[in-house]
């Protein structure tokens, strides 16, 4: 079965790229045993470069993978309840309205003082978004162009854009730490952020899986999937809160990382067709796939200096997006 | 004896009304064409019962049980529904088309049972779809494509079938095909209704007519009781000779002209 195969490199690939973001592109000599030591001993064996593995490298490589799959599986579900090749988190400015809400609640100018407030924050910038580019964008009227709702969605992403900024200039203190952030780096990331990921990207991940037979009617059009038995309300509804969820943990624990959702289910269309129960775990295995390897980029490019991942992927993102816009549009 | 009721319907978007105060009841086991000039609220009436639009008056029962007290799925395992407009979903096959009209049916994950399969095969089969199973939906022509929306909602077995113009782009023994096909699903004792266009075809092969104009029910019997001259005239604007059809012996209309803007309104 081709798809099988598909999914075997995939996971392949992905394995491979996290063995090597183990070891390679490090500014300190880590070797492949070190690595071994770390991944598999948490580090109490093999001295200090196993330690530094265990303590840096692994949850850097989870973080990737799970940033990876929580975009893949957002980008995937938003495609397919617009029916619209060129949904994703960050081109609909979902990614952008949650970094809002994030550096909102980092620079204390909305203080939430609980733990979960900084996910809640990302959640709700993403979810505002998100309404006001599906109601300018109108997407759910079926005579809507395409593009208006990519439109609505740039326009968003830009607003969203200039009120961090202007939220960051206002409070200083703060200021370096999160432009790092904003920029989508994984340079800083620990155990906090994967145990943060790990349960959000779980949840979400089932829920997508559960909307995902549901999502090939959609496929049929809002009228023939409403007629074989899709409840179209509450579809759009879970696929809105999931959808969120994955965002705004991804957002929450590495910041902005664009294009992944764009880019990792469209790969697989070209491969698998368009059966969301394939497209959907897939999107997830990519998306992970795509970050890790744009991490380990990130830390190639420039070495020893790192880029932020956020700027490799967008810089393989965006020709890809006017490709796939030349197409759909 | 009917199986759907439709009690003082008002249907409309925002505040036009387009269809007010319709009562009907569709007859179990015969074939129903809804007929009527363009804009009478035909389509609309169709969604209506397949509930993709809401009454803002009225009531619809299916089986006694009113609409509102059944769920997306079990609706969809009683009423199969062919829309007028379908898209041409990318990606996605014939045989893959087909076997979503099982959806209702089978598992939440999509996973086809063994009676699945042959309600899938069976329905192909039947719109002769054999050949092109594996060929995508992108690639067919338009009565091909037309044929395997038609083979999902046979695939779907429901007790009501409601067709929107299902012989829009097919040619004209393939039209007769799915016009025979319809009555043999009424045999099995479904209740089939469609919207047709072709007054003589409609004449011909549906056991039962419903003639609509301006959002309004008109007239509703067989069709040698509906259709005469002065109806064609009044609803459709034509000046029409009432003939017996000599295969069939049913009615057959003859346009002589139109009659637009010389009548006095309705």
């Amino acid at each position: 079965m081709g798809r099988s195969f598909a999914a075997a490199g995939i996971v392949l690939l992905g394995g491979g790229l996290f063995w090597l973001s183990l070891y390679s592109w490090s500014p300190f000599t880590i070797t492949a045993a070190d690595a071994w030591n770390g991944l598999v001993h948490q580090g109490s064996v093999g001295g200090n470069m196993a330690y530094i593995v265990a303590q840096l490298r692994v949850p850097r490589a989870l973080c990737a993978a799970l940033v990876g799959a929580c975009l893949g599986l957002a980008g995937a579900l938003m495609q397919g309840i617009t029916r619209n090749r060129l949904a994703s988190p960050s081109l609909f400015g979902v990614t952008a309205g949650a970094a809002l809400g994030l550096a909102l609640f980092s620079t204390g100018l909305v203080a939430l003082p609980f733990a979960g407030g900084a996910l809640l924050m990302t959640c709700l910038g993403g979810a505002l978004a998100w309404i006001t580019v599906f109601s300018l964008g109108g997407a759910w009227s079926p005579t809507t162009a395409q593009g208006r709702l990519v439109l609505a969605g740039v326009a968003v992403a830009a607003l969203c854009a200039a009120l961090t900024r202007l939220t960051v200039i206002l409070v200083e203190a703060q200021a370096q730490s999160v432009l790092n952030w904003l920029a989508g780096s994984l340079a800083n990331v620990g155990a906090a952020q994967v145990q943060l990921l790990w349960p959000c990207t779980l949840i979400g991940g089932l829920w997508a899986l559960w909307c995902a037979p549901r999502l090939n009617l959609i496929n049929l059009g809002e009228d023939a999937a409403r007629s074989l038995g899709v409840g179209i309300a509450s579809l759009r509804l879970q696929v809105f809160i999931a959808s969120l969820l994955l965002v705004g943990a991804s957002v929450c624990a590495v910041g902005p990382i664009g294009f992944v959702g764009l880019i990792a289910p469209n790969i697989l269309r070209q491969f698998l067709g368009n059966d969301y129960r394939w497209l959907i775990p897939l999107s997830a295995a990519l998306g992970a796939v795509i970050v890790l390897g744009a991490d380990l980029l990130s830390r190639a490019v420039a070495f020893p200096v790192e880029t932020p991942a956020g700027v490799v992927t967008a810089l393989i993102g965006a020709p890809f997006f006017l490709f796939l816009a030349r197409r759909a549009l | 004896m009917s199986i759907l009721h439709a009690r003082q319907l008002d249907i409309g978007y925002g505040t036009t009304r387009i269809v007010q105060g319709l009562s009907f009841a569709p007859p179990t086991g015969k074939v129903t064409a809804l007929i009527g000039p363009n804009g009478c609220g035909k389509s609309t009436l169709l969604k209506a019962f397949a509930r993709i639009l809401k009454p803002t008056q009225g009531e619809l029962t299916l089986d006694g049980q009113a609409y509102a007290s059944l769920s997306a799925r079990e609706l969809a395992r009683q009423i199969a529904f062919l829309p007028q407009v379908l898209p041409v979903p990318e990606g996605v096959s014939v045989r893959q088309l087909v076997a979503y009209g099982r959806s209702p049916h089978n598992s939440l994950w999509g996973r086809l049972s063994g009676s699945d399969q042959s309600h899938v095969t069976q329905a192909m089969q039947r719109l002769e779809l054999d050949l092109l199973a594996d060929r995508a939906l992108a690639d067919l022509s338009g009565g091909q494509r037309q044929r395997a929306w038609l083979a999902m909602v046979l695939a779907q077995n429901a007790p009501v079938v409601l067709l929107d113009e299902p012989t829009t782009y097919l040619d004209i023994s393939h039209q007769v095909e799915l016009m025979d096909l319809m009555g043999e699903l009424a045999a099995e004792g479904k209740t089939v209704i469609t919207v047709l266009h072709d007054i003589n075809q409609a004449c011909r092969y549906a056991d039962h007519l419903v003639v609509m104009h301006g959002g309004k029910l008109v007239a509703d019997g067989a069709p040698g009781a509906v259709i005469s001259a002065e109806l064609m005239r009044q609803v459709f604007d034509v000046q029409v000779q009432v003939m017996q059809e000599p295969v069939a012996g049913t009615p057959m209309c003859l346009v002589e002209k139109s009659t637009r803007g010389t009548d006095q309104p309705l």
